[in-house]
């Protein structure tokens, strides 16, 4: 170490030493000097206290001069070292008073040799100074003394009467020789002083440097003692140390009051208090758990504890402490820190049970539940896993391979390329293989699942996953797999058999309201012939009645089979219930008159004029009550009456009700009145006809449409009352229709392209359209139809649907074709066909038609047919011009 | 390097004020002058000797000294308690040394009374001790007024012919052993040297107080 620094200190400790020095041996010169006065005197007043004149005597001159001269001699010197103490001043004069002083002796003993020796022995002394200069000064005084008194009173410092000069210079010599020792001791012991200096100076530095590191790491002790106290004072957790022998309590944190609910500054009076807080149970479990810790050599102590406490009941207690001991190893001290972890036990106790829940459920369920980590490669599984793969937990081989071997061969590259597809992209895993379980070699399908955990640094993540027995589950599926097979199956033939129904009907009703259709159409063109023999015409009519009646059961159970497949369809116009009912009372009036029935209709005048609904449908279950009611009606009449009911607690409806003068229903059939087949006389001998489907169509109408029907007794006969929502519809505007007319008007110019397979309605319509000036062409089907059209270019075209060869709706395609083709006036194409679906209809105008007629055709329906067709004829023939 | 404090050694104007520095070296001055002085006044009177009247020059013939064989005889007059005398004693003893068989008689002038704690003096026993010396008293001064003697360590050689040879002290100063005039003139006349004097100053106390009745 050799710096500037270090050379200023060491020159202060040197010159600090040295003035020490100076100040010490002033002092100790100051004693000295004082104690060489006190002999001087006690020696002058023991040797030589009187001087005598005979038996005079008087103080000896020795004595004051011992007093006086001596006294002198001390005086200044020890004045300044008593006021200026360390000062060269002092020490020199120190030196010249010494001087003289031996001088002075070596006088008063007549220059005794031996007196001499206090000059050598002062100089020793006045080295004490370790100052050179002292000494020459001291041996100038000297040298100065001998040589002076050597000439001149030679007897006063050498006892001789006569002394030579060299006898001096001896002497001066020997004061240069002591002077010379002692100066080379002054030389080394300052040397010395000077390396105590350097070292005590580099020990200062050092000192220095290590009180600057002392008061830093004091500082930072003393801010860490802060931050330790602010720590502990504001947290919650509490902070303590116990000395153990004697037992006292050092530090405590604030927070003890909020855990324990024990006053911080009475655990320093009592430091035990805190174990009667212990909870019984664990309160032994503590004390043993202190002793062992302080009697063994274990560094830490942790223990979990619970304690009670009377405003908040049983708290959980975590304690970490340390046991401090001494030097010999005995325990001194205990510290520690204690948290109330109680919601950390309640929430680990929940987890517990969760967790417990978890393995019970994951048992129960057969759910094995494994763990994946990338860095070790070997997965952990549970014991459920183990199960599902039938291996026992202390097979030696990896599970890995213990997986590998079991897993199905087909199934293993696509299960382990699901793993290493998760894995890689750290996505979640879903796969299901199949596996031979080990113990037993059964056949299991195992569904596997699994997702990414990552760490909270996302550097690293787990595949945590699980494995369960989805066998079962397989085999349920192909199970239902085969009875939906086997249910799509029965479908396909439940279809088949519905079109087959559906075919059926059409064909049933095609087959039978042809001829039907015919034979009505006849009877009623017969009946219009004049001349016809006494009774023709009654059996003309009965004939058509009968027909009539055939019509309505087929039409009935046709109904009734659509109602079975659903496939009845409610409309919904405005129409006016007023013409309704009045068409109804019309159809009916002549039945009514040929049994001389009363047939009225009584309405309600709140029934507005228009209202929306399927009129067809009313109409046809008002037919069915109008017709029921006359035929059971023998004497009397029958009432239609319609009205209005309003009910505060309901919408308000529209009722119609028949009423009529007969038997009446047989109360045990009013709760089966509605039902299908169901008829008031099943017995042989009953009086009228009916297959019991109109009622039951009536009803399944009216639900249809909203409403209900009721049927019941009244004082004369019975009553059906037919309700209905009520819905009006916008006042229509009044039109001045042209009522068709029941002939068919003649039109000279007029083509008519008639296509019927059927014979009896050619002949039919051939025989309605005689005489009306119409120019008529029959075609057999619907090749035939094109032909002719092609060169007749009719106006109205009668369509047949069903027909060998072509059909009507191919054949009404093609002819729209043939008009778009040759840009010609399109025809008026009606479809004429016996099959009332709907669909049909909507097939027929699909495939361009204009319109239909049902079979059998009635001349009035024909000839508003052609009247439309005369309609349409002129409205295009103007927009052509 | 810094300059220390107390680095001058005379004093220094850098050490303290000078004004201080002044006075004090005037004080170390004048006490040094005083000091001198004062050593010099002792000196002075060290060198002080006392009286010595004429005498005859042979044996006083009123004297009741032995004066023994026909041979030199050397007497000596000492004041009993005289501080002085040892030194003369001390030199009578190198004297004795230099000149064996000299007879000496060592007279102790006391008072006129016979004085019994005359003996007890270190004087008496000092002198006592020395071979050849025959210590004496002298009551009343008798012998010393008969010889001539006024100041302790006054000596009288007398030849064997009963002249004296020499008369003086055998000390250089006050209590001031060592070599003297007085010592060397006695061993050269005792060995028969000529003698360059006779007479030396006599240091010590007075026999008798001149002042007063003895």
């Amino acid at each position: 170490m050799n710096s500037p620094e270090v050379t200023r200190l060491e020159d202060e400790n040197f010159w600090s030493a040295r003035r020490a020095i100076y100040r010490h041996t002033d002092a100790l010169f100051a004693g000295l000097m004082l104690i060489q006065w006190a002999l001087g005197v006690a020696t002058a007043l023991w040797l030589s206290p009187w001087t005598w004149k005979g038996n005079v005597a008087s103080l000896h001159p020795h004595v004051w001069a011992s007093v006086f001269l001596g006294g002198l001699f001390v005086s200044l010197p020890v004045f300044f070292a008593w006021r200026f103490p360390g000062r060269a001043l002092t020490r020199h004069s120190f030196a010249v008073a010494q001087m003289l002083y031996g001088g002075l002796l070596i006088h008063l003993t007549g220059g005794r040799i031996e007196t001499h020796f206090h000059i050598f022995g002062s100089l020793a002394f006045l080295a004490f100074y370790r100052d050179g200069w002292v000494l020459l000064t001291a041996s100038l005084v000297v040298m100065l003394d001998h040589f002076l008194r050597g000439i001149f009173w030679p007897e006063s410092i050498y006892g001789a009467i006569a002394a030579p000069l060299w006898r001096s210079f001896e002497h001066m010599a020997w004061v240069v020789f002591e002077d010379g020792f002692l100066i080379v001791a002054i030389r080394r012991s300052l040397t010395e002083m000077r390396r105590v200096a350097r070292r005590e100076a580099e020990l200062e530095i050092l000192n220095a440097k290590i009180e600057t590191k002392v008061r830093e790491r004091t500082k930072q002790l003393a801010a860490s003692e802060e931050r330790f106290g602010q720590l502990a004072d504001n947290s919650p957790d509490v902070f303590w140390f116990l000395d153990l022998d004697p037992e006292r309590m050092r530090y405590v944190s604030p927070s003890v009051e909020q855990l324990w609910g024990i006053p911080q500054q009475s655990l320093y009076r009592e430091p035990r208090q805190w174990e009667q807080c212990i909870h019984p149970d664990d309160r032994m479990m503590v004390i043993q758990a202190l002793a062992d810790a302080v009697a063994a050599p274990v560094p830490t102590l942790e223990c979990d504890y619970r304690i009670f406490r009377p405003d908040k009941g049983v708290r959980w207690v975590q304690f970490r402490g340390t046991i401090i001991r001494d030097e010999t190893g005995k325990a001194i001290r205990l510290g520690g820190l204690s948290r109330d972890v109680t919601e950390q036990k309640l929430a680990e106790e929940k987890i517990r049970l969760e967790a417990q829940r978890l393995r019970m459920a994951a048992a129960a369920s057969g759910v094995g539940v494994w763990e994946f980590h990338p860095e070790t490669g070997e997965p952990e599984w549970d014991d459920q896993m183990y199960r599902l793969y039938g291996v026992s937990k202390d097979s030696p081989e990896p599970r890995k391979v213990l997986w590998e071997k079991c897993v199905h061969p087909d199934d293993l590259p696509r299960a382990r390329e699901a793993f290493k597809r998760s894995l890689k992209n750290a996505i979640p895993l879903a796969v299901e293989f199949r596996i031979f379980r080990k113990n037993d070699r059964a056949l299991r399908h195992i569904r596997g699942m699994a997702s990414i955990f990552r760490s909270e640094n996302e550097e690293t993540f787990r595949l945590v996953g699980a494995n369960w027995d989805v066998t079962e589950e397989r085999l349920r599926e192909a199970e239902l797999r085969d009875a939906l097979e086997r249910q799509t199956q029965l479908t396909e033939q439940a279809l088949a058999g519905e079109r087959a129904k559906r075919e059926f009907l059409a064909s049933m009703s095609h087959e039978i309201r042809t001829p039907l259709g015919g034979m009505l159409g006849f009877a009623e063109a017969t009946l219009e012939m004049d001349g016809l023999p006494p009774g023709a015409a009654e059996f003309l009519r009965m004939i058509k009645d009968g027909g009539e009646a055939l019509m309505r059961i087929i039409d009935d159970i046709l109904d009734f089979s659509r109602m079975g497949a659903g496939q009845l369809r409610i409309e919904k116009a405005p129409f006016s219930p007023t013409e309704l009912l009045e068409d109804v009372r019309a159809l009916f009036s002549h039945q009514a008159q040929t049994k001389d029935l009363m047939l009225t209709v009584e309405m309600d005048g709140q029934i507005p004029s228009d209202v929306l609904g399927d009129a067809g449908r009313i109409r046809q279950i008002l037919l069915n009550l109008v017709g029921n009611a006359m035929k059971f009606t023998a004497t009397g009449g029958v009432k239609i009456k319609a009205g209005v009911v309003r009910d505060p607690s309901d919408s308000p409806r529209m009722e119609f009700a028949v009423e009529d003068t007969g038997p009446g229903v047989p109360p045990d059939l009013l709760p089966t009145i509605f039902q299908p087949f169901t008829q008031a006389d099943f017995s042989n001998a009953r009086k009228h006809g009916g297959v019991g489907l109109g009622l039951a169509i009536s009803s399944t109408l009216a639900e249809l449409m909203g409403g209900t029907m009721s049927a019941g007794n009244t004082a004369s006969g019975a009553r059906f009352v037919l309700s209905l929502p009520l819905e009006a519809a916008e006042t229509r505007t009044e039109t001045k229709e042209i009522a068709p007319s029941r002939d068919i008007r003649p039109l000279p110019g007029g083509k008519i392209l008639i296509v019927e397979d059927d014979k009896i309605n050619r002949a039919l319509l051939l025989s309605m359209l005689r005489n009306t000036g119409y120019e008529v062409a029959v075609a057999m089907n619907g090749q035939e139809a094109i032909s002719l059209f092609t060169r007749m270019r009719p106006d109205c075209v009668i369509m047949d649907v069903q027909m060998p060869v072509m059909d009507g709706i191919e054949a009404a395609r093609k002819l729209r074709q043939i008009e778009q083709a040759e840009d010609r006036t399109p025809s008026y194409i009606v479809a004429l066909t016996a099959d009332i679906m709907p669909e049909n209809r909507e097939n027929c105008l699909a495939a361009g038609m204009d319109g239909y007629l049902n079979k059998p055709v009635k001349k009035a329906e024909l000839a508003a047919v052609l009247e439309a067709a005369g309609q349409l004829r002129q409205d295009r023939s103007v927009t052509q011009r | 390097m810094a300059i220390p404090r107390d680095s001058c050694h005379l004093g220094s104007a850098t050490c303290r004020p000078l004004r201080r520095t002044f006075w004090c070296a005037a004080l170390f001055v004048v006490w040094l002058a005083a000091a001198v002085w004062g050593s010099w006044a002792l000196l002075d009177f060290s060198l002080q000797p006392g009286e010595a009247p004429e005498v005859t020059p042979v044996w006083p013939a009123g004297s009741r000294l032995n004066r023994g064989e026909n041979k030199p005889l050397l007497v000596v007059f000492f004041h009993p308690k005289c501080p002085c005398s040892r030194a003369t004693l001390e030199e009578l003893s190198v004297l004795l040394a230099r000149s064996r068989g000299l007879d000496v008689r060592a007279v102790f002038v006391s008072e006129s009374d016979p004085d019994a704690s005359l003996e007890e003096g270190g004087l008496w026993k000092q002198a006592s001790r020395l071979p050849g010396v025959v210590p004496c008293k002298d009551p009343g001064g008798i012998e010393a007024a008969a010889f001539g003697g006024a100041t302790s360590g006054d000596a009288f050689l007398f030849d064997a012919g009963g002249n004296l040879v020499f008369r003086g002290g055998l000390t250089v100063a006050r209590g001031h052993s060592g070599d003297n005039l007085g010592v060397d003139t006695v061993a050269g006349l005792l060995e028969g040297k000529p003698a360059s004097t006779t007479r030396t100053p006599v240091f010590g106390c007075a026999l008798a107080n001149s002042d007063g009745p003895p």
